[in-house]
Order: structure tokens, then C-alpha cells, then sequence
């Protein structure tokens, strides 16, 4: 369940500018979430500990630090290891990806995806509904 | 000619089965004949009787010879049919010399005739003539020159055997011989040498034949007893037409009719199966020769004069006989050798190609032996293994192959011991093998050697092909396409994402002819992801680089799902998507199972109008489960039914547009049932529907 009263955020992690401006405004204005933006996975590991956001929008490839790497690093601190996330990739289709099913995320979202719905989906994902 | 008419025409073969017939009325009749002779020929009854009956017999025997071998030429054909018709003039020429004879009233001991003597001399060598010709099974000059020779040295040796006996006599009263009294001893002599012949014939010729010769022999037996003692007679001046001599000629045609009726041997088809014997020759020729030593030596006189002449002839006959026995055996024996040469070269050359074959194929073959030692190897194995042929031969594969590296297939599930239990052929199996310090992949295909299909293997041939390159090719390829995916995707999912934002509003209301455009804008986006998904898809499923993960799906849950999946597509058109029955669990991958029919329900949800109801049920018969997808929308012309199977193909191609698709589809999903070893096929009514079916193999 969404935690009660507490603002949502929301860190979303991608490094190309425009998607993570879309996904920003698809948070923020169709959601109502405050949204965390960064454009790489050391930034986001930097913005985690500092921010600790409700959930994790996570690009998986990302030039330095790979969003599967970033996972590892939240994963294994204990401060962060609890925090959901949600894997935002251009290869979510089981034909490229036959792996996903075994990493400890909520869950997959594809590029492209609906800015309308993404929102909700985020929440299904985590357990909010 | 009609066939029947054929049959019925004058000289064709009777069947068999009326030949018996003859031949079983023929032997009775000769019987009578003899004994009635034998009856009338006793010296009870006055000498004109005797005489009157003698001379009846003879002719009707003779003429029954001819008639019969006549008729036994009419019936046979080749070689037996001239044998046939040689015999035929020969009685014809003895008969008419008698005839001649009796006529003429040649008294045989005052003045015998020479033209009387000289027809039965004629007609002597006409037989002897007939049953050279007379087919059997090797007729080479070689051999028929040695049975000549063999008729000759056994008719001497029981010549000579006679003259032991009898000649004494005979030529003790023929110190004054004459031409005719000579004659007269040449024919006994050809009757012996003819019965020889014959009985060679015999031991020579084709199965079936050697019933009629074994007949005819026996005929020339009882001429030579009665042309014998006729000799004797004339020769003590003692002769008497109208005695029991005369039985010998009587029966001797009487045996000749006999065998011309006998049924055996009419077709002229020489049977292989008869194997010629030169030893059994051997020892008959060398058996009369001994016999006649014997009967010389221990009952003989001294041996002289004509005596003297026909052992001389004997020997020189025997002699040659096995002189060209020799000879022919050393020409066989060297053209064995020859032959026996060529196909040892023959082989040698055959071996040396297949040599060359093996030691030239680019990939590396090797075979094992049941232990799994290694018994042969090819260069380019060696080569690929880095080790030479030589140290590669009788090692142990296994190890050797795998080195201290792990082994991928373990003992018990390596191919080379699975061919051996009997798993038939492996074939396009991927594996890795050392090499000196690295390992590369290889592909194999592993075979059983084994002489015959059920014979249990003696080893396995396994051939193994280096795949690095085709490795390195292919995973070149899986990198660019990842890399274009991700790279085609992420401008699109900012073009998606920012549309979408613009079509919800969220940045203000648009005007409404905006707000139309940017709905195109947003739908065409959409339709660029499903293409490039499709394009993806496709190509990793025929590439067979999306693997099949087979697993028990049950048949229901994958129908519903794919249902729950499609039905955001469903509601906005206003088509109802029913589930009907789903019955039985298939084996099959669950994920590509389900793409397929959430692609089929796409399409017939597609392609219905508003109102229309999308149906889909699964079935199970024989060891399938067929799934249908039916839709009442416009259907499919029939000579459309297979080609929208085919990539970019739709019924009409302002459909891709209108109806969003990408064309894909439907290749999609024949690759994926294909590969599951099922089938896809439309059944179509052009304007009221149309139903997809496949088929997966059902669970057990």
C-alpha cells in the first residue's frame, strides 16, 4: 500500500536527456509524484542516498555504470536494499531478454511506453493500487 | 498374330503338363513293342516268322525314332531343336540303308554292301553330330575337343574290354579282312564312342537334359551289343537275320523314341546351376582305361596287331586329353589370376579414392572404437586438434578431446557413448575441444559405423567442424541488432512519450484539428515500435536464435491469458472475444505459444466490424491440440489462404495502414508453430469469416 500521508518520489535514472525529461513529466504531471531525475548510475547511487525515493525507474543501458550494475550496488547496502525498482529498457521484449525474470526488481517496463499510463503501471508494479 | 493363334500353330511347344502325358502313354507302348519282339523272336517260331516280326520291328522302332525326334524338334527350339534334327536324319539315313539292304538282299556275311554299311556310317556321325551340338553348360572348342577325346578313350578302353572278350574270336576268323568287315568293326566302334559321348553329355549338360542323353545312351549301349555280336556273327559267317541280336537295334530306336518324348529340357534355357566337374570326367576316362588294363592283362593275350593299335590309340588319346586338360586349366587358372589382379588394382584404387576423399574433407572426421580409442583420424582433424595423426591414433578421444577442462556432456551423457547404446545418429551437436591450451566449438554429427543396419556398432565416426568464425559472425550480428533496437527505440520513446503527453493534455488542451494530428502522430509512433518488435521477432525466431523452451502449458490458462492480453485492443472496436472450449495441455514454449495467439486474436479482432464476436477454443485429436481462432469478419479470397503467410503480406495492402499492422504477423507465427513441429493453416468464406487453425503436439 502507498505509505500514507508522505509525499511519493520517484528517482528516475536515464541517460538520455529527452526520455528522461518525458518520463519526468509523465511522473510528475499525470502521477503527482515528486520526481528525482539521474542521468547515470553513479549519480543515481549518489541521489538514493541522499533523497531515498519511494521507487526507482532504472534504464538499463547506460554508458559507465549499467543499470544492472546500479541495481547490485542498491541491492547489496543494507540502507538501500528495500527500495523498489522498476527496470525502464529498450529490450524488454522476452526474446532479448530471457534473464529479467531472475533480477530482484518489481517489475519491467518497455520502451516506448504510454506517459499517460505510466504512472499507474509504476504503482502496479510496486503494489500501490 | 493373335498370341492364341500362335499357340495353336504347327511346332510350338506343347505344355508340360500334355509332354508327361506322352511320354507316360510312350514308355508303356515301347515296353509291349520289345516284349512283343522278344516274344516273336523265339526260336520256337518257324525262321520266317522270326524273320517277318525282326524286320517289323525294326522298321516300326526306326520309323518311331524318326517320327519322334522329328516331332521333338518341332517342340524345342536352338541349339536342341538342330541336336533333334540331326538324330531325326540320322534314323531317317539308318532306316532307309536297311530298307536298302533288305530290298537289295544283301546277304551281310556272303556280300555285304558298302552302301548299306556306309548310310549307317553316315548316320553314326550325324548322332555323334547331333549330341555335339546339343547345348550344355560350357561349351567352349577346349571342351568339346576334350570330350571328343574322352568319347574316343572310353569307347577304346571298352572297346579294348570287347576285344578281350570277344574279338578273339572275331579276329581269329579275319586274317583275310575285308573293306567291308572292317566297316563292319568301324560301327560297333562308333556306337561305343557314341554311348560314351552321350554318357559324357550326361555328366556335362544342363539338369533337365540329362534324362533324354541318359536314353540315348542307353540306345547306343544296346546298338553296340547287337552291332557287336553281329560283327562276331558275320565275322564266324554264322549270321542270321530273324534272332534275338535283333532286339539290341529294336530297343535302341525304342529308347531313342523315349527319350524324344521324354517331357525334360524343352525350353532352351541351359541351367547355370549344373556345375561342369573335369574330375568326375577325369576319373570316368581313367576308371574305363584301368578297367580295360585290368581285363587285358589278367584275361588278354599278348597284346599286338589290332590290339596293339587301339591301346596306341587309347593312350594318345588319354594323353592328349589331359595335356589339354592342363593347358586349359593353366589359361583358366591365369585368367583368374588376371582378373583376380585387376580387382585387387580395382580395389586398391577404390580405397586410395575414398582415401584421398577422407583426407581431403575440409572437416575433421575421426572414428572411435567402442572403448572410445581413436582407430582413425583425418588431416584436417589433426589439424583442427593441433596434434598429429600419429599420436592422435589409439588415444582416448575423451580425454584427449576435452583435455582436463570441464566436459560439457559428462560420461554418460557423451554422444559418443549415446550412438553406441543404439541413439542412432546425432547430428549438429555443439560441443567445445582443446586445443593445446585453448578450446574452441565445434559442431559434430556422430554416426555408427556398422556393416549391416541391425549389426551392433563397432565404433562411431564422428564428423566435428571448427564454428568459431560462425560463432564470431553471429554474435557480431546479435550485437548490432541489439545495438539498433536500442538505438531505434530511444528516439521513439521520446517521440512516443511526448506526444502521448500532448494527446493527454497534460501541457494544455489542444485544438481540436491539433489534437486529431497529434493523435496520427502518436498511433504512427506505435506502429514504428510493433515493426521494429516484429522485425526483431522475426528475425530471431528463423535465425533459430530464439530457442524453444519447452515445457506442459496448459491449453485453457494460455488461451485466457492471451485473451485477458488483447482485450484493451477488443473493447475500443467493439468486438466481443469469447473463449470456447479449451480442452488438454501441449507441450510447447509458453511465451512464443502465447505471442502466437495473441497475434492471431489481434488480427481477427482487426478484422472484425463492430458487434462481431472473436472466438477462440483448443481441441485434442491424435496426439495434437488444434487451436482456432475464429472471426466473422470479411474473410480471405482462397488464393490468398497460403501467401498471407508470407512476410509484408496482406489481402490488401491499404490494410497495413488502415488496420495498424506490420505484416509480420502472421510469418511470425507459422515460424514459431513450425518450429514446434506443428501446422498453421486459414480456412476461409470470402465475406463471412475466417478461422486459423494450428496445431501443437498435445502433452502425453
Amino acid at each position: 500500500m502507498r505509505p500514507a500521508g508522505a509525499s511519493r518520489t520517484v528517482l528516475v535514472v536515464d541517460d538520455d536527456d529527452s526520455i528522461r525529461m518525458v518520463a519526468e513529466m509523465a511522473m510528475e504531471m499525470v502521477g503527482g509524484w515528486e520526481v528525482l531525475t539521474a542521468d547515470g548510475g553513479l549519480a543515481a547511487l549518489a541521489v538514493v542516498a541522499e533523497r531515498r525515493p519511494d521507487v526507482v525507474l532504472l534504464d538499463v543501458m547506460m554508458p559507465g555504470m549499467d543499470g544492472i550494475e546500479t541495481l547490485r550496488r542498491l541491492r547489496a547496502d543494507p540502507a538501500t536494499a528495500d527500495i523498489p525498482v522498476v527496470l525502464v529498457t529498450a529490450k524488454a521484449r522476452p526474446a532479448e531478454t530471457p534473464a529479467w525474470a531472475d533480477l530482484p526488481v518489481a517489475g519491467v517496463i518497455a520502451k516506448p511506453f504510454d506517459p499517460m499510463t505510466l504512472s499507474d503501471e509504476v504503482q502496479r508494479l510496486i503494489g500501490w493500487t | 498374330m493373335h498370341p492364341l493363334s500362335y499357340r495353336q500353330g504347327m511346332g510350338t511347344p506343347r505344355s508340360p503338363a500334355v509332354q508327361r502325358r506322352a511320354f507316360t502313354i510312350a514308355v508303356p507302348s515301347a515296353v509291349l513293342v520289345a516284349g512283343l519282339a522278344a516274344l516273336l523272336l523265339d526260336p520256337m517260331f518257324s525262321i520266317e516268322t522270326r524273320q517277318a516280326a525282326s524286320s517289323v520291328g525294326l522298321v516300326v522302332a526306326g520309323l518311331t525314332g524318326m517320327a519322334a525326334c522329328g516331332y521333338r524338334a518341332a517342340q524345342t527350339s536352338g541349339r536342341r531343336r538342330r541336336s533333334w534334327r540331326l538324330f531325326m536324319l540320322a534314323s531317317g539315313v539308318a532306316i532307309v540303308s536297311n530298307a536298302y539292304a533288305a530290298v537289295a538282299g544283301v546277304d551281310p556275311v556272303e556280300s555285304p554292301s558298302r552302301v548299306a554299311d556306309g548310310g549307317i556310317l553316315v548316320a553314326l556321325v550325324l548322332t555323334i553330330a547331333g549330341l555335339a551340338s546339343f547345348p550344355s553348360v560350357r561349351r567352349r572348342g577346349a571342351d568339346q575337343v576334350l570330350m571328343t577325346l574322352d568319347g574316343l578313350v572310353v569307347g577304346g578302353g571298352a572297346l579294348s574290354i570287347v576285344s578281350v572278350l570277344v574279338y578273339p574270336r572275331l579276329l581269329a576268323t579275319t586274317s583275310d579282312a575285308t573293306s567291308e568287315q572292317v566297316a563292319a568293326l568301324l560301327i560297333p566302334v562308333l556306337d561305343l564312342v557314341l554311348a560314351t559321348v552321350a554318357l559324357l553329355l550326361v555328366l556335362r549338360s544342363a539338369g533337365p537334359d540329362r534324362p533324354s542323353l541318359l536314353l540315348i545312351a542307353a540306345g547306343f549301349v544296346t546298338y553296340t551289343v547287337s552291332d557287336l555280336a553281329f560283327a562276331v556273327a558275320v565275322a564266324q559267317r554264322d549270321f542270321d537275320f530273324g534272332t534275338r541280336l535283333d532286339l539290341g537295334w529294336i530297343i535302341g530306336y525304342l529308347l531313342v523314341s523315349l527319350a524324344a518324348f521324354h517331357p525334360n529340357g524343352l525350353e532352351d534355357e541351359p541351367d547355370e546351376r549344373t556345375v561342369l566337374s573335369d574330375t568326375r570326367g577325369s576319373l570316368l576316362v581313367w576308371g574305363v582305361i584301368l578297367v580295360a588294363g585290368v581285363v587285358q592283362v589278367t584275361l588278354g593275350s599278348q597284346v599286338h596287331g589290332p590290339s596293339a593299335f587301339l591301346w596306341l590309340g587309347i593312350i594318345v588319346a588319354a594323353g592328349t586329353r589331359q595335356a589339354l586338360l592342363a593347358a586349359d586349366n593353366a589359361s583358366l587358372r591365369r585368367g583368374l589370376e588376371r582378373r583376380v589382379r585387376e580387382q585387387t588394382a580395382d580395389l586398391e584404387r577404390l580405397a586410395k579414392a575414398h582415401q584421398v576423399l577422407l583426407t581431403s574433407v575440409g572437416d575433421g572426421v575421426y572414428e572411435v572404437d567402442r572403448r572410445g580409442r581413436i582407430t582413425f583420424a583425418n588431416p584436417s582433424a589433426a589439424e583442427a586438434l593441433g596434434v598429429p595423426v600419429a599420436q592422435l591414433l589409439g588415444a582416448d578421444a575423451h580425454v584427449l578431446f576435452h583435455g582436463d577442462h570441464e566436459d560439457p556432456f559428462g560420461a554418460t551423457e557423451c554422444y559418443v557413448r549415446a550412438v553406441l547404446r543404439g541413439d542412432a545418429v546425432v547430428s549438429g551437436l555443439a560441443d567445445t575441444y582443446a586445443r593445446a591450451d585453448e578450446r574452441f566449438p565445434v559442431e559434430i554429427t556422430a554416426s555408427p559405423v556398422q556393416a549391416a543396419e541391425d549389426d551392433e556398432p563397432r565404433g562411431v565416426v564422428v564428423v566435428f567442424r571448427d564454428v568459431t568464425q560462425r560463432r564470431e559472425v553471429e554474435r557480431m550480428k546479435d550485437e548490432f541488432l541489439s545495438v539498433v533496437s536500442h538505438e531505434l527505440r530511444t528516439p521513439l520513446t521520446a517521440i512516443r512519450g511526448s506526444l502521448g503527453l500532448l494527446a493527454g493534455g497534460v501541457v494544455g488542451d489542444l485544438e481540436p484539428r491539433a489534437a486529431s494530428m497529434v493523435a496520427v502522430a502518436v498511433e504512427s509512433s506505435e506502429r514504428l515500435t510493433r515493426l521494429i518488435n516484429d522485425l526483431l521477432d522475426f528475425e530471431r525466431i528463423t535465425s533459430g536464435e530464439r530457442p524453444l523452451r519447452l515445457a506442459e502449458v496448459d491449453s485453457g490458462l494460455l488461451v485466457a491469458s492471451a485473451v485477458h492480453q488483447i482485450e484493451g485492443l477488443a473493447e475500443p472496436l467493439g468486438v466481443r472475444v469469447e473463449v470456447g472450449d479449451c480442452r488438454g495441455r501441449v507441450v510447447g514454449d509458453e511465451d512464443q505459444l502465447m505471442q502466437t495467439l495473441t497475434n492471431l486474436l489481434g488480427n481477427a479482432i482487426k478484422f472484425s466490424d463492430r458487434g462481431d464476436v472473436v472466438r477462440a477454443s483448443v481441441s485434442q485429436r491424435d496426439g495434437e491440440a488444434h487451436f482456432d481462432v475464429r472471426d466473422e469478419g470479411r474473410g480471405i479470397p482462397e488464393d490468398q489462404l497460403e501467401s498471407v503467410f508470407e512476410p509484408f503480406a496482406q489481402v490488401d495492402s491499404s490494410d497495413t495502414r488502415e488496420k495498424g499492422g506490420t505484416g509480420l504477423g502472421l510469418a511470425i507465427c507459422r515460424s514459431i508453430v513450425e518450429r514446434h513441429g506443428g501446422r498453421i493453416w486459414i480456412e476461409s468464406e470470402f465475406g463471412l469469416g475466417t478461422t486459423v487453425r494450428f496445431t501443437v503436439p498435445a502433452a502425453p
